[in-house]
């Protein structure tokens, strides 16, 4: 199990479980941040944070923090 | 009328259809947030003519952003004929996610699947016959930028529109779904509309539901102790969530067909390594937006004049003639950036113009007040700001290739973590980026953040992005600081003044955020649309209408305007005209407030001519523009009465300044004071629009009392500077310590007293 | 006075008098003086909506 946090690029999971607060919860389940999705570390900003990551088939922006409520198992690095 | 409404995810390619269906041209931006406000339109190839609605751009139903909250109200309360879900055919997911719960309303509804040209450009393929037949929905294959498909579409939707469609969910495999079942019942029973739709949104415990339906809560509640799913919990919300999702992955997603698995780097992967690389990122930002600046002010291009020390016309020993005149639009010493040799050719323009205006009416033999009315009044004025405009025009273009391209969310993404040490988001960047286009899309544009403090306080800072109106202002009046200084080219500081403007917005956000504004900067989850190329089309339009825009304003307003400041500063209390300017209505008016003014350097200090910084200043509340159209104005008449200060070729600037006494660091005061001070009214009302309801005149006062501080600031220091002794420097330095001890207190105690999480 | 000079006069007030009376009629009907091109003003809010904005709770 890997929080999308600590994802290195161009790393691969599936998502597992997203936990957080709750507006955080609800704006990344809107966005498509849920359990069985692929998601794939596209970029990290200058500074490492925010980072961009592909998931569902588009690019996807997001902090640090907020990444650190999803949880992830990898599938292949 | 019938009245279709167009709903999908920001980015869909909506507006694009907008505006092919209704042949109007709203303004297509890239990132995500743009189109925050329902447009209307006509459609005029149906059998009959159907109003559209473009609603807002959102992800999902749930009362979360405002966009979300207008959207679903619109389809709920306004009950449209028909429902357009515009679905974005590379990102099928995600958008689909939209549609299932669309479908749980009680409307007729067609989807509109766009994008298809990428589609096939990728090699693509989807069966949309399939995903119709497993929606229920009719899906028509569009591609809104090609234009394709769009008459198929409207005629399923007028055909779709006239039969009833009851909702439908996708949720009937959910361990929940008898719960929701019960709960529609009992709705049904109250009568209530769409009872699907508010029955599953009362048991994902959807703020707005629970509110209008509190007894049926008490039933979702109990089954609520009885339940328990291990991973979920009680969150019915993040359950139904992930529900949907695993349905459109199970059942519509194989639909689609991938060429190439895997990521592919296609053109906007490429281009978006070098633009947001690690390192570069940054610095190419802040090139971009030098040399935005740089061909739009620089009156030396890339340097090439005092690299190569180029002759001047004058040098060059050419003689006086139209033939030269026009050369020296674009070269005299110097190469001129394309802003400013618009600009001069503009200028060229309108005074030979306005050169044959006043002889031909000479010779026609009018009188010579009438011929002060047209020639210093109306000529005077508006030429100050008719030259202006194509300038204007070449600073938007640049700002809507950047916006058209895609690239501002991306410098969002690179800025967010700079921008919240100052307590904002980085989604706050679009808005002031939009602000020094034109403040008030840009105030609109504020409600893309959520927390509402971080809104109020982006809000508030948006004037001090000069915006297009602002631009003569701050030209002109550089261009003559620069003239006294000795210096060569006014656009350092013009830069100098944009610069200014942004550090203010800087340290009032810092000062909000510390004080009034507490409170958590607004999450940062974000789509990042592709990058693409602006059409070439869509940019000639939107230029072509905010040119006609500012000509309209420049012909209406502006021109009442100047006839009226012509009127009170010829005319004196008895109603009889006055040779001497100081006597009229608008000297004693200005006189009146302009001891105000002295902290800034433009009040008492002046000579009896004085009066006209206040009041330029104070015309800028109809439209920036104003204050030079008045400059404009005044500064003719003051040349007409008093030759002696009519200095060949000087601008109307320079006129004012031998006019008044008015000194170099009270000029630079005065371009702050204009550039921070309350924005024209048409922005006023939008910023009151924006602000909730009692707040406002907190944000009158604080641009007020901004503006008059530090351009307060700015004369004094700038003075004692300019005297460069001892005793200034110490005195800055004074303040900049006791500034900072200041700050750092005020955060040590906000540290140490955190307010508690608003929504 | 010249022929040239009434018309002068006269168009002068006529322009003054005529924008403040619109700016009037658009004040009081809702619409601000942005030009309110909203096609391309993608977003100026204040234009037909405001009087169903006012019926309906926002927020």
């Amino acid at each position: 199990m890997k929080k999308l946090s600590d994802f290195s690029i161009g790393e691969t999971g599936v998502i597992v479980k997203v936990d957080g607060e709750p507006r955080i919860k609800r704006r990344l389940f809107d966005m498509g941040v849920t359990p069985g999705a692929e998601v794939y570390m596209r970029k990290k900003a200058p500074l490492g944070d925010p980072i961009e990551v592909t998931i569902r088939g588009y690019e996807l922006t997001l902090r640090k923090a907020e990444a650190e409520c999803v949880d992830t198992k990898e599938i292949k690095a | 009328m019938k009245r279709f409404a167009l709903a999908g995810n920001p980015n869909c390619g909506k507006t694009t259809l907008f505006n092919c269906l209704t042949g109007s041209t709203a303004h297509v931006g890239n990132w995500p947030g743009v189109t925050v406000d329902k447009r209307e339109g006509t459609y005029k190839k149906c059998a009959e003519p159907i109003s559209i609605i473009d609603l807002p751009g959102i992800y999902s139903l749930s009362p979360y952003t405002p966009e979300e909250v207008i959207s679903r109200n619109y389809i709920l309360d306004e009950k449209p004929d028909c429902v357009i879900n515009i679905v974005d055919a590379t990102n099928l997911e995600r958008n689909l996610y939209l549609t299932t719960q669309i479908m749980e309303m009680d409307v007729p509804m067609v989807i509109a699947l766009n994008m298809m040209d990428m589609v096939e450009k990728q090699g693509d393929k989807i069966d949309e016959k399939e995903l119709e037949r497993r929606l229920g929905i009719p899906v028509v294959k569009i591609s809104a930028l090609k234009g394709t498909g769009l008459t198929e579409l409207m005629e399923k939707a007028f055909e779709t529109s006239s039969k009833e469609r009851k909702g439908k969910t996708v949720l009937e495999g959910c361990e929940i779904y008898h719960l929701i079942s019960d709960v529609r019942i009992a709705l049904d029973g109250q009568n209530v509309a769409n009872p699907l739709f508010h029955a599953i949104k009362l048991v994902e415990n959807d703020e707005i539901e629970v509110q209008m339906h509190s007894t049926t809560i008490k039933m979702v509640d109990e089954f609520k102790q009885s339940f328990n799913n291990e991973l979920f919990g009680t969150d019915f919300e993040a359950l139904v969530a992930d529900a949907r999702y695993k349905y459109i992955s199970k059942n519509y997603s194989p639909l689609m067909t991938k060429k190439e698995k895997g990521v592919k780097l296609s053109k906007s992967d490429k281009a978006d390594k070098v633009l947001t690389n690690k390192w570069a990122g940054i610095p190419i930002f802040i090139v971009i937006l030098f040399a935005i600046f740089h061909l739009t002010f620089s009156e030396d291009l890339f340097y090439l004049g005092s690299i190569f020390s180029l002759p001047t016309l004058e040098d060059l020993g050419v003689a006086e003639n139209f033939g030269t005149a026009l050369l020296a639009c674009f070269y005299d010493g110097a190469i001129f950036s394309p802003g400013v040799i618009l600009f001069n050719l503009m200028d060229l323009i309108t005074s030979t113009v306005f050169g044959w205006i006043t002889a031909g009416l000479e010779s026609l033999g009018a009188a010579e007040w009438a011929l002060s009315l047209i020639g210093d009044g109306i000529l005077g004025g508006l030429g100050g700001v008719l030259s202006f405009v194509p300038q204007i025009i070449v600073l938007l273009l640049f700002l809507s290739i950047l916006e058209d391209t895609g690239y501002m969310a991306r410098v969002a993404f690179i800025l967010d973590r700079i921008f919240r040490r100052f307590g904002v988001s980085g989604r706050a960047f679009i808005p002031m980026i939009m602000g020094f286009g034109c403040s008030i899309p840009a105030m609109v544009n504020t409600r893309t953040l959520a927390d509402e403090r971080e809104r109020t306080l982006t809000l508030r800072t948006i004037p001090f992005f000069s915006c297009g109106a602002k631009l003569p202002i701050l030209t002109a009046v550089a261009g003559a600081v620069a003239h006294i200084l000795g210096a060569g080219d006014g656009s350092i500081i013009s830069f100098l003044m944009y610069v200014v403007g942004m550090a203010v917005a800087i340290v009032s956000i810092i000062l909000m955020r510390s004080t009034t504004q507490r409170g958590e900067v607004s999450p940062f989850i974000m789509e990042l649309p592709a990058y693409h190329a602006p059409s070439f089309k869509g940019l000639m339009i939107h230029l072509w209408d905010k040119t006609k825009h500012y000509v309209k304003k420049v012909f209406t307003i502006i021109l009442a305007s100047t006839i009226l400041v012509w009127f009170l500063s010829n005319f004196n209390w008895s109603w009889a005209m006055t040779g001497d300017i100081n006597d009229s209505i608008l000297a004693s008016l200005g006189q009146f407030v302009q001891p105000l003014f002295t902290p800034l350097g433009f009040g008492s200090q002046l000579n009896a001519q004085g009066w006209v910084f206040v009041v330029a200043a104070v015309t800028g509340l109809i439209a920036k523009e104003e204050v030079i159209a008045t400059f404009g104005t005044l500064a003719a008449i003051f040349a007409t009465a008093a030759p002696e200060i009519a200095v060949e070729g000087a601008t109307d600037v320079m006129t004012m300044v031998l006019g008044t006494g008015i000194t170099w660091p009270a000029l630079i005061a005065f371009i702050i004071f204009n550039m921070t001070t309350i924005p024209c009214f048409a922005a006023v009302a939008a910023a009151k629009g924006e602000t909730p309801k009692g707040k406002f005149k907190w944000t009158l006062l604080f641009w007020v009392a901004t503006s008059y501080i530090v351009s307060a600031i700015s004369y004094t220091a700038i003075t004692m500077f300019a005297s460069w002794s001892l005793w200034s420097i110490l005195a800055t330095l004074g303040i900049i310590i006791v500034s900072v001890v200041a700050v750092l207190l005020i955060r040590n105690y906000n540290k140490k007293h955190p307010v508690k999480g608003v929504k | 006075m010249q022929l040239i000079d009434i018309i002068i006069a006269v168009a002068c007030s006529l322009i003054v008098l005529s924008v403040v009376v619109i700016a009037i009629i658009n004040k009081m009907k809702g619409k601000t003086s942005c030009g309110c091109d909203c096609a391309n003003c993608s977003g100026c809010k204040s234009c037909k909506n405001k009087t169903s904005k006012q019926n309906t709770a926002n927020k």
